[in-house]
């Protein structure tokens, strides 16, 4: 803009003459051959120009100020600017009055640094920068003034392009920047490879998941995050991506810094550039380590499962055979076989619901009871602190307390009205071990004599308790009733916690 | 204490092909530590003549008993009330002594080097486990 300032201070400076020359032009036309000359060239100047008298009356405007107008004023009558309508930079309307040049014929001073925009009749609208110098004689007395117009449309429209371009990058980098955000903020690891395989970015997610840092990672082979076994695995992936193929939710094992393996699911990408030409590739790793320990969780209670289910299965078998080898009759083996099962399915859904924690004693005794207990339960009588029995202990323990209470339904203490069976028990706690110590006292029913046949409930009070339970256990056949008192060490249950060294 | 159960004419020779008396006299360990499988299994080889080493419930009284008491064959569970047995096993291999396990598990469940070791499953058929020992038991 520093030459048209010039070329405006150039026109101001030689205003003397020059207005003379216009305005003789407007006023009177008896130009001489100079006139003539300067006429004609301010004519074929591409910059628009033109000059009032002191009242702001326009008295010349060139070719150029015509076409910026869009529009021809009558000379001596038009007022301050030839344009049509006048509005400022900002689209509000400005007078015609206070544009530039009637400031400039006002104030008696140039104007400069402004912008305005003149209507056409056609509604188009042109932005300008105006130029206005008040002339003076030499007398110094205002004589007009002389106005260049500099059309900036091409200005305005590259800045707008500009603009535009800046708005889109602005958008762009907004995009990138939040991108940048999420791979930075992801939880899952975030890499970039060249087509050799060798890192070329990395996320705080892959710096968590792998254990490397960006800065001691990048530039070396993504190999070093692939165990032995799977190296094969890295070539495959390069021959996909450079097809152009993805390769998602691959679950493989790769190793941390310090060699831990660790499951992951991978989905691998083709980078490409600005071509279209496949430069790289984008993983994204997802730990699963979790997920698969979960499964193998399941899989070792599922076959848990299926072990105890086994086991239970061939315990009825073997209580099958018992009890139909050493009872009297079919009918009597019969209904001690399916008492003995009854029982058996009793303590495993207590022991059900309480997820195989384990069994309250006193609870399995009350319903080993309940088909035995009076209308008031003063029978049975139960005292004790509370205790929970491990899932082996109450299986057994369980079956223990159903054969004596059968027993003592059919010969002893309940099978007569009078009779009374008390169980109290108490655990002594010593250094090594909580022991627990059942007393079974039987009174009031008919006098007792010692079997003559070793029947299943012995058996199982003095091998199966002493075996499974590492149980001691006294019985004593008095003639008020009989007494019995079973002692085993608690131990917590280690079967199911130990079932994963088992299987490896 | 009670005594075993007097053998039953019925069971399981009835089931058996071969007269059962081949197996007399032969002592047979068995380390299972549920009471009722072990009594099971005791009731099953006494019938086919076969005198039993324990029942041993955990590991360490089944490797005392394994080294200072003769035997001719292992019946061997594997999880000894949260015990794996293996160490047994090995003690047996490498001793020449034959054996079959008896589990609840899958052959799958069981690490690699024991999987070509004979395997019954609970419950197990008599007629089957007496097989299997005098399979393992015959002259080669």
């Amino acid at each position: 803009m520093s030459s048209v300032t010039a070329l405006a201070d150039v026109l101001a400076s030689k205003s003397s003459a020059l207005a003379d020359v216009l305005a003789s032009k407007a006023s009177a036309p008896t130009a001489g051959w100079q006139h003539e000359s300067s006429t004609a060239l301010i004519d074929a100047l591409p910059a628009a120009i033109y000059t009032t008298d002191a009242s702001g009356r326009i008295t010349y405007y060139n070719q150029a100020a015509a076409e910026l107008w869009g529009r021809r004023p009558e000379l001596g009558t038009a007022e301050w600017c030839g344009s049509w309508k006048l509005y400022r930079p900002d689209g509000t309307p400005l007078p015609h009055d206070q544009c530039p040049m009637a400031l400039a014929l006002k104030q008696r001073r140039p104007i400069r640094g402004v912008e305005a925009i003149a209507e056409r009749p056609d509604g188009t609208r042109v932005p300008f920068i105006p130029y206005p110098t008040p002339l003076f004689d030499s007398s110094g007395a205002l004589t007009g003034a002389v106005n260049m117009l500099v059309d900036i449309s091409a200005r305005k429209q590259s800045e707008a392009a500009l603009d535009r371009e800046m708005q889109r990058r602005r958008q762009g980098d907004q995009a990138r920047q939040h991108l940048a955000a999420i791979i930075e903020s992801s939880d899952d690891a975030i890499v970039s490879k060249d087509l050799d395989g060798v890192i070329v970015s990395w996320n705080p997610g892959a710096e968590r998941l792998f254990g490397y840092s960006a800065d001691e990672i990048i530039g070396k082979s993504i190999t070093v995050l692939i165990p032995p076994d799977h190296l094969d695995e890295e070539p495959e992936i390069l021959r996909r991506i450079r097809r152009g193929e993805r390769i998602e939710h691959y679950e493989t094992v790769r190793r941390r810094k310090n060699g831990r393996l660790i499951d992951i699911s991978l989905t691998v990408s083709p980078v490409r550039d600005d071509e279209g030409r496949i430069v790289g590739a984008s993983k994204i790793a997802r730990d699963i380590t979790e997920r698969k320990l979960a499964e193998s969780r399941r899989d070792l209670l599922v076959a848990e499962l299926s072990h105890r289910v086994k086991n239970t299965l061939a315990t009825v078998i073997s209580i099958s055979h018992q009890s139909f080898a050493r009872a009297p009759s079919l009918e009597d083996a019969r209904r001690s076989f399916e008492g003995r099962i009854r029982a058996l399915a009793q303590t495993h859904s207590r022991l059900a619901e309480a997820k195989w924690s384990g069994v309250d004693l006193e609870s399995m005794l009350r319903d080993e009871f309940a088909p035995y207990a009076g209308d008031d339960s003063s029978n049975v009588q139960l005292s004790g602190p509370a205790v929970t029995l491990n899932p082996r202990s109450a299986v057994v323990l369980g079956m223990a307390v159903h054969e004596l209470a059968t027993n003592a339904a059919k010969y002893g203490a309940l099978s007569v009205r009078s009779g009374r069976v008390g169980v109290d028990w108490d655990v002594n706690a010593s250094e090594e071990d909580r022991t627990l110590t059942m007393r079974w006292t039987e009174s009031g029913g008919p006098p007792v004599t010692p079997p003559v046949r070793s029947g299943f409930g012995r058996l199982l009070l003095e091998r199966a308790l002493a075996a499974d339970l590492d149980g001691k256990v006294q019985m004593v056949f008095a003639e008020s009733g009989l007494r019995c008192t079973i002692s085993f060490p608690l131990h917590d249950d280690g079967a199911t916690v130990r079932a994963a060294e088992l299987t490896g | 204490m009670v005594g075993p159960v007097p053998p039953d004419p019925d069971w399981p020779r009835a089931h058996t092909s071969v007269e059962a008396s081949d197996l007399a006299g032969r002592r047979i360990l068995i380390v299972e530590d549920e009471f009722f499988l072990a009594l099971y299994l005791e009731d099953a080889l006494r019938a086919a003549g076969c005198a039993i080493v324990g029942p041993f419930g955990n590991l360490p009284s089944a490797t005392r008993a394994a080294r200072s008491e003769p035997f001719d064959f292992a019946i061997l569970d594997i999880n000894l009330n949260g015990d794996a047995v293996y160490p047994l096993v090995d003690e047996l291999l490498a001793r020449r002594i034959p054996l079959v396990f008896l589990t609840g598990y899958g052959r799958s469940a069981l690490p690699q080097e024991y999987r070509t070791i004979p395997r019954l499953s609970k419950p197990c058929d008599p007629v089957l486990l007496i097989q299997e020992v005098r399979r393992a038991l015959r002259p080669k």
